[in-house]
């Protein structure tokens, strides 16, 4: 009677053993996955933000901006209209931050690039006032057909992923700035 | 015990369970989430690829240049026409016939099969009278399409949360849209294409621009900044002459002794000789950057436009008989105008003299001819009241002054054996617009000979040569034409591919041969605006001798192409499109002659010619960035 007795709690403090020597390690595995599909996630919605708003801008470029008497369009976007999306004539062009569900506006940066001129930083919320966000993006003499624009994402991922990491000493989770980028050229 | 086992591999069950279930649920986020925008770049590329295949196809079936009278109704499937669908159907509905198959089709090429059920591609298509609600700002439009791309997708790991199917969907719309053509200045003769002397003799081959005048900085260019040319839209040379290049005179594409300032300056760059730039004056870019001869940017920017065609032909509309020797003054209407010496059987037999505008001369649309003269037919002879004809058979000097309204003004040649008169149009006269319709609908000035494409004056008529410009004191200033879409602007539609020009010299008056509707040259197949002869790198290798016979076919002299001011202080105040073809030159000399805009400031005109030759003065080319600039019209993509 007593030898199972025995037994049972060798066998219970076995299964303690096991739960501790495979608990950390399932834990690490589970939390990576979770970890990693989270940056995948954010990833693959910047990427396609991005790739939207460029798409947008090749298709507001010179034709939009250069126009009157000859042509009159007038559909040129801001830097902060491609951000935050804008309504003419009643239609709803969506901006990169309509397609950017998930990701921190306020911390999340969109960079125009030409090329030509200096790129410039905007933050996704849109409350970005510096010259480059509120004028017309490509800027004139950047916008003619053919020309190669480049919009970038960088967004904060806060990880729980480095707590693992060796030396990352007694910081919990960890920054990682997670990047994507969309060129394109000027279609009209 | 057994029960204590049980219940700690239980515990470890619903560990297992509820971070399955928190996995699955992030593991949808990634998983699911990115295989919808992989299936939603598929959808936009799809989607991309119809709308821009349907507008293509429509451009090929009615011409880029159609920019109204096409037809356009759900019907219009004929191999001419174009299908409209003003709300959208899906592909399924669309005719084998249409335009809009061919953007179904390239939709499916791309994926999207519209008969499944996972998947569907709707399109909207319509003329520029209807302009798409999806590209909102865009207006000068001849047709748009759009398409729709939707597919269900099912779902993986999201499943879990009862999301068993997401819908991703993609929209397009492209049009035949007017698109700015861009740059300031071109000069397009390439190596091998030279100017000509009074005397016969050849200079300048293969040299874009030659500006002698050494004054630096001549006028105001952009803030700051002073040149003798200044292109501020950029300049675009088709030369690609330097050092032992064959067909060059001087081992450059452009020179000067002047500054020039541009924002980009694009040169030729062709079987291993590249354009070079020299002189004394400072260049802005210094260095310019090179494209391949197989650019189209070195093509005439015109083309494929057909030639300007004229509303009214010349044996429809009414005519004034000028008594030879007099002078045209007072309001005078829209005619075919010619001198006369003697009446045979009545009727006045036109004697091939130039035309002699003395006084103060207002073109109306109404008017009727010149008291003094015959006049057959009326003002309503014409097609358009709102953008009528003007011809003036014999050329024209100006001594007086033309009050100018909105119409076209074509200078129809001049008689060769008429010593002593090389231009078709010349004088110390001023030409100016006389009232708002010359500015808001704008005017073309065109110089031609008597067989201008679709000018069909009466068999009476002896056939007249070319002559070139010859400009002393005179003041012109035009407005280019404004395309219908602007208010105020009662330019027929079907002139908007025209939208921007002024100044229009026949490509006909030309050294290099272009390609024509008919006519007797053995390879002219359509007026599209390429070069088929001339001495280096046509398409007809044995061109030399086709161009001469061209030339002859055009009744072109050897210095019938001159664009000249000389001597005095000439002006010519455009606002819009100056062109002259390749092969032509524009010759400034002596005196402050140029472009220059009311209040003394600089024009907003793009210049396209083959050669600019400035000499002695301070003569310039300044311009302003061009506001009613050549628009052209093809597929493109606009949402």
């Amino acid at each position: 009677m007593s030898l199972p007795r025995k037994n049972g709690r060798r066998r219970r403090g076995a299964v303690t053993v096991e739960m501790t020597l495979v608990g950390i390690p399932l834990m690490f595995i589970l939390i990576s996955i979770f970890e990693m599909s989270r940056g995948m996630w954010m990833y693959h919605t910047s990427a396609h933000a991005v790739k939207q708003g460029v798409r947008t801008a090749v298709v507001h470029g010179f034709n939009c901006v250069n126009a009157p008497p000859g042509v009159t369009n007038s559909c040129a976007l801001t830097a902060n209209e491609i951000i935050l999306g804008t309504t003419l004539n009643g239609f709803r062009i969506e901006g990169i931050k309509d397609k950017a569900v998930g990701l921190e506006p306020a911390n999340t940066l969109v960079t125009f690039d030409t090329g030509n001129t200096a790129a410039f930083q905007c933050k996704l919320d849109g409350t970005s006032t510096s010259a480059g966000c509120t004028s017309t993006w490509p800027p004139v003499g950047d916008n003619n057909v053919g020309t190669l624009i480049e919009i970038d994402i960088t967004t904060p991922f806060r990880s729980a992923l480095s707590m693992f990491w060796p030396g990352a000493g007694a910081v919990q989770f960890g920054l990682v700035n997670l990047g994507a980028s969309s060129i394109d050229k000027v279609q009209f | 015990m057994n029960r204590r086992r049980k219940t700690s591999g239980g515990q470890a069950i619903v560990m297992a369970t509820l971070a399955l279930m928190a996995m699955c649920g992030i593991m949808g986020l990634a998983v699911d989430l990115g295989w919808s925008f992989f299936v939603q770049k598929q959808a936009q590329a799809a989607a991309d690829s119809a709308a821009f295949a349907a507008v293509t196809e429509a451009v090929g079936r009615i011409g880029s240049g159609s920019v109204s009278g096409f037809t356009c109704a759900s019907g219009g499937t004929g191999s001419g026409q174009v299908d409209c669908q003003t709300s959208k159907i899906s592909c399924s509905a669309v005719a084998s016939t249409s335009n809009l198959n061919n953007g179904c089709q390239y939709a499916l090429k791309n994926g999207f099969d519209w008969t499944t059920t996972r998947q569907n591609v709707t399109i909207e298509s319509n003329d520029g009278a209807n302009l798409p609600p999806t590209a909102p700002g865009v207006t000068n439009i001849a047709y748009w399409v759009t398409v729709r791309t939707v597919q269900t997708v099912p779902q993986l790991f999201s499943a879990v949360a009862n999301n068993s199917e997401g819908t991703v969907s993609a929209m397009a719309t492209a049009g035949n849209v007017g698109v700015i053509v861009p740059g300031s200045f071109y000069g397009m003769n390439r190596r091998g294409d030279c100017l000509t002397q009074a005397d016969g003799t050849t200079f300048n081959c293969g040299l874009d621009i030659d500006e002698q005048a050494s004054g630096n900085g001549i006028r105001d260019c952009v803030p700051g900044v002073r040149a003798s040319l200044c292109a501020p839209n950029g300049i675009v040379l088709a030369s690609s002459c330097d050092s032992g290049a064959p067909g060059c005179d001087q081992n450059y594409a452009a020179t000067s002794d002047g500054d020039v300032w541009a924002r980009s300056l694009t040169i030729m760059q062709d079987s291993g000789y590249q354009g070079q730039i020299s002189g004394h004056g400072t260049w802005t870019p210094s260095t310019p950057s090179h494209v391949s001869s197989g650019s189209s940017m070195f093509n005439d920017p015109t083309a494929p436009k057909s030639q300007p065609p004229l509303m009214t032909p010349g044996n429809v509309m009414g005519t004034c008989a000028i008594p030879h020797g007099t002078g045209i003054s007072g309001t005078v209407g829209p005619f075919l105008y010619y001198s006369y010496t003697n009446i045979v059987a009545g009727s006045p037999v036109p004697d091939k003299s130039q035309l002699n505008i003395t006084g103060n001369t207002t073109f109306s649309s109404s008017a009727n001819c010149p008291s003094g003269s015959i006049q057959t037919g009326g003002p309503s002879n014409q097609t358009n009241s709102n953008f009528p004809t003007y011809v003036f058979y014999g050329g024209v000097n100006n001594t007086g002054t033309m009050n100018i309204s909105a119409g076209q003004y074509v200078m129809a040649g001049i008689d060769p054996s008429n010593s002593g008169v090389t231009a078709v149009y010349q004088g110390d006269g001023t030409v100016q617009a006389a009232n708002s319709s010359a500015t808001q609908t704008g005017t073309m000035f065109i110089s031609t000979d008597s067989n201008y494409p679709g000018l069909n004056l009466p068999g009476n008529f002896p056939a007249l040569n070319q002559g070139g410009i010859q400009l002393k004191n005179a003041n012109i200033s035009m407005s280019g034409l404004v395309n219908s879409v602007n208010t105020g602007s009662n330019l027929p539609r079907s002139m908007n591919t025209y939208s921007g020009i002024a100044w229009w010299q026949d490509r006909r008056n030309s050294t290099v041969g272009y390609n024509q509707a008919s006519g007797n040259c053995p390879d002219c197949t359509v007026d599209d605006g390429s070069v088929i002869y001339c001495n280096i790198g046509c398409p007809s290798s044995t061109s030399a001798k086709l161009d001469a016979l061209v030339h002859t076919t055009n009744h072109v002299t050897s210095t019938s192409p001159i664009l000249d001011l000389d001597p005095g202080n000439a002006n010519i105040a455009l606002n819009g499109v100056f062109y002259q073809p390749r092969g032509a030159w524009l010759q400034l000399v002596h005196g402050n002659t140029g472009f220059t805009c009311a209040g003394n400031t600089n024009c907003p005109l793009m210049v396209i010619t083959g050669s600019a030759v400035f000499r002695t003065g301070t003569d310039s080319i300044v311009l302003a960035g061009v506001t009613n600039s050549l628009t052209t019209y093809k597929a493109a993509m606009i949402q």
